[in-house]
Parts: C-alpha cells; structure tokens; sequence
C-alpha cells in the first residue's frame, strides 16, 4: 500500500497515525501541498486501485488491521461511522483555519474560529461525558478509527489557533492518543511526557 | 502601541513570494505596513505600499523581493552559481513570533537532540561542542565556525548518522543561513537557509529554501524534508516570551552554546534594530 501525501497535512496525519497504531506498513510518496490552492487529500493507492480521502482510507485500514478499530456490533459501529462524519464535516474548519494561519490559504478565520469552536465544544461535551463512564475515547472501551478520524483536528488546536484550555475533556483525549502504543507524532503535535511513567 | 520602524529595518530587503514565474496576487503586511505584490501573467512583478506608492522588487535567491526604504545591495549567494546545485524553494509557513526569535532558534544547534530528535540530534548525544562565531566588519555579517553535531539524518540524501560540520551565515537580521556537510557529496557543503518577511513585530512569514546536491530525489521530496523540520521548530519559537528577542544584557542568561545568539543580538544591538526587539525597561520610570 503507498500513501501519496505530504508530512503537514493534517488529513494524511490521520492515515499515517492509524497505520502506525495498527502496525500496518505503508510506502509513502510526497505531494507538494504547498504549491496548489488547496491540500490534496490522502490517496492510498493498493495493487491497482486506489481510494481518497480519510474516511475510505480508515474504513479500508480498519478491515487490514482487523481488532477494535472498527467495532462489529451496530450500535458502536454506527457511532464511529458518525464520528467519521464528524471528523470530515465539523471538523473540517480546524483543518481549514490551520492552513490559513499556516500556509496563508484564504478563507474567512474569524467565522472558521466560530466553527472550530463549537466543534471543539462538541466533542469536548461527549468526550466528559465519556470519562463518566471511565473511557477516553469516543466510541466504547478502546481506539476506534473515530478516534483517529478526529484526532489530528485537535491535537494540532496550536498551529489551528484555537487553545484547548476550555476543553479538558479534549485534552484528556490527546494526552490518551498520545500514550497508545505505537502513537506517532507529526510536525505541531506536542507529545508531553507522562507525569506517572 | 505601534512601533516606528527603525531605518534597519525600513532599509532592508525582504521577500514576498517565490518566484516561480506564474502570475501572482498577494495582499499582505511587511513591518507593519500594508504591501500589495502582483504579476499578470508573463508581465514583470510590481509592489505597492498602502498609499498606492510603487516599491521596488527584486528577483534574487528564487524569491521577490521589496522594501519600504532605500535599500543598498541584496546579499549575494555566490554557492548558488556552482554548477549541479539545485535549488529548492520550501513554500511559506507563518510563525507567531519575532523574525528574530526566527533566526535566533535558526542558529541553535543545543536544541537539536529534542526537537529534531532521530534526525538533526540524538538525546544521547546532546552535547554542543565549542565553536567559532565573528562579526566580520568589512561585509557586516554575523558568521559562526568549526560547528560540529552529531546527527542521525543530517539531510534527505543521508544513509546514516554523520559528524555534520556546519557554518553560519546572517547578511542581514532578518536572514539566516547555513553550510553543512553534504552526505551525498562529502567535499561539498548544503546550503539551507531562511527568509523572513516580518508581517508584524510578532508575526512572520518564512520562506525556507535550500540549495543542494541531491541527484536522488525530486523537489517535493527535499522541500518536505526541511518543512518537517521547520514545523517542529514552530511551536518551541512561538511559545518563546517574550516573542520578540530582548537585547538587554542579562534580560536572558546565555550559555557557552548560544555564543552565535549572543553575537547576533550584539550585532542587532550595535546597527540600532529595534523592529521585533523587545523595549528596553525604561530604568529612569
């Protein structure tokens, strides 16, 4: 399997890090997302096919790594597919204000921060309510692609702008992501170390 | 407050773009100032100042460059006419801090082993070992020397860990350079640098490029490689106070490693820079 995207994008950050957490094995081959108007999604090409964007990809890695990451039952498994939707929708305005304030892409920020903001919330209000119930993470017990899927959106909140003080709960979750075996950072993720280790 | 831009700063080159050749439309800021860069396409670059005022534009290093003042020549690259090296821009990336802090954490090699660890350090070998660093009068640069750091992933085109031998280069406060061993080519030096566009006194556009041997890979593959290391360069500069770069004696407590950030801000000290310097305490109040 190889994997066309570029070490700054937030989206291949998603495919690179379910890869390492499942220890699956991908080749990797540079797009300049800096030269065009806009990134280009990850593209993972296998055998002769080939499938874009986070949510195929993750849903493909899933059935390769077998285990949790894509939970059998329906009710967990229509929760992750929910998050997905999350991750690409809601989620979408922190990927787009980080290029903004990055790469200088255009875009309206101060409706974007809005956006980033109640999506922050969002998840920040499921992820509380989540640690109730004793589970960092947002769907069941264990990582789910979910997890993955909305990860990077949060975990790069410095290069988005956006400070997650308002959201413990959030932070919680990325210090959880953070200590998975296998967890690989990217460029803007700040891994700090674990006060118990 | 508003800082007035000292005449350093008004005087001195800075970049607006890569010079790619295509047509091009950029609304920005340069020292405060509102700048305006535009190319139609195949016609010649024009900048303009926020009072329509034409400025002039340069195109050197793969870069446009302008400037608000009356500016005398732009540093010369002369590494860059040797045949077989390439040059690779790296696109722009904005950083929330002074240019100077910039160039500062450009400079400082203690840092490598925990922010570019398995690649530009080792945390086993976090060692700076002594180095030359000289203010040379007659081209007034601020170089430092004999730089020596063990690295697992010196460059792209590394196979291995090297000894890399590195040298220092700053022609102007808002431009840092460096020559380090080419693993490819070990009689020959990589050129990496940076070039700042200060948008404000705390916010600043970099433009990373390089200047290489590199037969083995394409221009994506080089640029990624340096924008990767730059990024995780961001977050410890932006998180820096203050973010802009304090002259006075004493305002930080240097160690024998930071001897080139202790000449560089002598430097900045002595030409009278105060665009992205943090204000002296007023000692009279």
């Amino acid at each position: 399997m190889v994997l066309h995207d570029h070490v700054l994008s937030a989206e291949g950050y998603a495919v690179r890090l379910m890869a390492a957490l499942s220890g699956l094995v991908l080749d990797h081959r540079v797009v300049d997302i800096l030269a065009g108007p806009a990134t280009p999604p990850p593209l993972l090409e296998i055998d002769a096919a080939s499938m874009t964007g986070v949510r195929p990809i993750l849903l493909h890695l899933a059935g390769e790594a077998g285990g949790g990451w894509l939970p059998a039952e329906p009710a967990g498994r229509a929760a992750v597919l929910d998050w997905l939707d999350f991750a690409a929708g809601n989620l979408s305005a922190a990927r787009r204000l980080r290029e903004i304030r990055l790469f200088g892409r255009p875009g309206d920020a101060p409706a974007l921060e809005r956006a980033v903001g109640s999506a922050y919330r969002r998840l920040d209000d499921h992820l509380a309510e989540r640690l109730i119930e004793g589970s960092p993470f947002l769907v069941g017990s264990g990582p789910t692609i979910a997890d993955v899927a909305c990860f990077p959106a949060v975990a790069l909140s410095d290069d988005v702008g956006v400070p997650l003080d308002r959201f413990h709960a959030v932070s919680r979750f990325v210090d959880a992501v953070t200590r998975l075996p296998g967890f690989v950072p990217m460029p803007g993720v700040l891994v700090l170390p674990d006060p118990l280790a | 407050m508003i800082a007035p831009i000292d005449p350093v700063a008004r005087h001195a080159w800075y970049p607006l773009a890569v010079d790619d050749g295509q047509a091009l439309r950029r609304r920005t800021t340069l020292l405060g100032e509102p700048v305006a860069l535009d190319r139609e396409t195949g016609g010649a670059p024009a900048a303009t100042d926020g009072e329509g005022r034409r400025l002039p534009v340069v195109s050197r290093h793969g870069h446009l460059w302008t400037t608000l003042g009356e500016p005398g020549a732009l540093f010369d690259i002369p590494e860059a006419r040797e045949p077989g090296r390439r040059f690779v821009p790296c696109g722009r990336v904005t950083i929330r801090a002074s240019g100077l802090r910039v160039v500062e954490n450009f400079l400082d090699m203690a840092h490598f082993p925990f922010v570019h660890p398995g690649i530009l350090g080792d945390e086993a070998e976090p060692e700076v070992k002594p180095y030359r660093v000289e203010i040379v009068a007659s081209t007034d640069e601020v170089w430092a020397t004999e730089c020596v750091f063990h690295q697992p992933r010196a460059a792209l085109s590394a196979s291995g860990g090297v000894e890399a031998a590195y040298r220092y280069r700053v022609p102007s406060p808002f431009v840092a350079m460096l020559y380090k061993t080419c693993p490819a080519r070990p009689d020959a030096l990589d050129v990496v640098g940076i070039f700042l566009q200060p948008r404000h006194e705390t916010l600043t556009d970099v433009f990373p490029f390089y200047y290489v041997f590199d037969e083995e890979n394409g221009d994506a593959e080089i640029a990624e490689f340096q924008q990767m290391i730059f990024l995780q360069d961001k977050s410890i500069v932006e998180n820096q106070i203050p973010p802009t770069l304090p002259l006075d004696v004493g305002a930080e407590i240097p160690t024998r490693a930071d001897a080139s950030s202790v000449a560089y801000r002598r430097w900045l000290k002595a030409k009278g820079l105060t665009f992205g310097v943090t204000p002296t305490r007023d000692r009279a109040a």
